[in-house]
């Protein structure tokens, strides 16, 4: 992924999470963490505790003093609960880096940048997810079909930039499935696609950039559709389409100025976003056929 | 100590100045959106973000080649809030039954177990003091530790082992 695409997206999804006060990111934080695993989440909520961070509010009223203690306290008492940490230590999933463990270790903006780039697809799944809390509330539970592919890893290209025609050559690699448009959507041009493992498969991450901005699409491979997760958007009413073809059901919606295509086809989830319309969202969709 | 543990230690350190304001913020601000109050929610902040480092301690090589080290570190403070909250749940529960006054709305039957009486028949007077005072009373655990002239890991522990004994007698 290109360090312009990534100044492009970071920028705005940046500039959203510093928008927000310390209560909407502890929301934020806890939703996130609470969504089914997705590529990237490891990275979206390190860039959400890093926005965290640079806000520096401190409504506990720690003090630098109190931190030094608890440190000390830590040595003296804590850090000898071997046995007990050992015991249940076992996290919702595994410490595992969003990267293949072979990829050199990427400095820390470009990962946090990355992490808040890739995210922007994650974003849109919640979108309005602290404006949307209790109120005026479109509620999607959008259900997994049946079936599974054969999960038959190959080679994988790493960070290399590609044509747009590559992805659908990626793509069909892994699956037979109609995943990818089969026009290249307004035009867009080179950028890299990203792929990666998780504990339940594998991802592949591609961002392009168009006349318009950034189209970007993200495929999360499972490897069997029993472990496909349910996922549950929040949007704000009216700003869901639901649009059918082939069979399938797409959900069209928009979010800071950019929409979003999610739908799911046997053992895959799929999501194109990016500076498009919702006309042009459902050409893509029609031309996934 | 060898020149790794050395390195080891230095890093977890700063990690730990770094990380700690952010996760025991994080965990005050659960606690208290679950309806957790007072000197408890202090309490268990406290004791889920030193359980996490003390994980992170075990792991601290694998630790230091990790991409997301934040957001793991965020991951295993949720599980061990969710550990203690488990815990501290009929404890917990049987004290805001106790503080609502409403007899018969009891969901597992442990409404009809008098919490002060249950720390009377099974605590010694110094542990029942503690548990009214950050239970009951809603004091912070810090002002007691000041008062007492103890660390705050001393008082966790006390706590911890006092709701171990009594955990038998709610189950």
């Amino acid at each position: 992924m290109s360090e312009q695409v990534l100044d492009h997206r970071s920028a705005k999804e940046k500039e959203r999470l510093l928008g927000m006060n310390l209560d909407e990111l502890n929301a934020l934080l806890l939703q996130v963490s609470e969504l089914p695993e997705f590529a990237q989440k490891d990275a979206y909520i390190q860039g959400i505790l890093e926005v965290m961070q640079q806000k520096s509010e401190n409504p506990y009223g720690l003090t630098r003093e109190d931190i030094l203690a608890e440190r000390e306290d830590f040595w003296e008492s804590y850090c000898e609960l071997r046995s007990e940490a050992e015991a249940d230590i076992v996290p919702e999933s595994p410490p595992i880096s969003t990267s293949s463990p072979e990829k050199p270790k990427k400095k820390p903006m470009i990962r946090f940048l990355r992490g808040i780039a890739a995210a922007a697809v994650v974003a849109a799944l919640f979108c309005g997810i602290v404006g949307a809390f209790g109120s005026n509330v479109l509620h999607v539970v959008m259900r997994l079909g049946k079936g599974s592919v054969v999960f038959a890893p190959a080679e994988k290209p790493q960070g290399e930039p590609h044509a747009f025609e590559d992805l659908y050559n990626i793509l069909s690699l892994y699956s037979e499935l109609p995943l990818v448009p089969k026009e290249n959507p307004m035009d867009a041009t080179a950028s890299s696609v990203c792929t990666g493992k998780d504990i339940y498969g594998f991802y592949i991450d591609a961002t392009y950039l168009c006349e318009k901005g950034t189209v970007g699409f993200s495929y999360h491979f499972y490897e069997t559709a029993d472990q496909m997760p349910r996922a549950e958007c929040q949007v704000n009413e009216g700003e869901l389409q639901l649009y059918k073809a082939d069979g399938t059901s797409f959900y069209i919606f928009q979010n800071l100025g950019q929409t979003s295509i999610v739908w799911f086809v046997e053992n895959v989830s799929c999501f194109i976003w990016g500076d498009f319309s919702v006309e042009e969202a459902k050409q893509m969709v029609d031309s996934l056929y | 100590m060898t020149e790794q543990d050395r390195t080891n230690r230095d890093w977890f350190n700063q990690l730990y100045a770094e990380q700690y304001p952010l996760l025991y913020n994080h965990a005050c601000w659960y606690l208290k959106n679950l309806g957790i109050t007072g000197g408890l929610t202090e309490e268990l902040a406290h004791d889920g973000v030193q359980l996490t480092f003390s994980a992170a301690w075990q792991r601290v090589e694998s630790l230091r080649e990790m991409a997301w080290v934040n957001a793991w570190l965020f991951r295993v403070l949720r599980n061990k809030l969710s550990d203690l909250i488990r815990e501290e749940l009929r404890l917990y529960g049987l004290r805001q039954r106790l503080e609502a006054a409403q007899p018969g709305a009891e969901e597992d039957g442990l409404a009809e177990v008098d919490f002060r009486l249950l720390l009377a028949q099974h605590l010694t007077p110094e542990e029942q003091e503690l548990m009214q005072r950050i239970y009951l009373n809603g004091e912070r655990p810090a002002d007691l530790c000041r008062e007492m002239g103890l660390k705050r890991s001393a008082l966790s522990m006390r706590l911890r082992r006092i709701r171990e004994k009594l955990k038998k007698y709610l189950d």
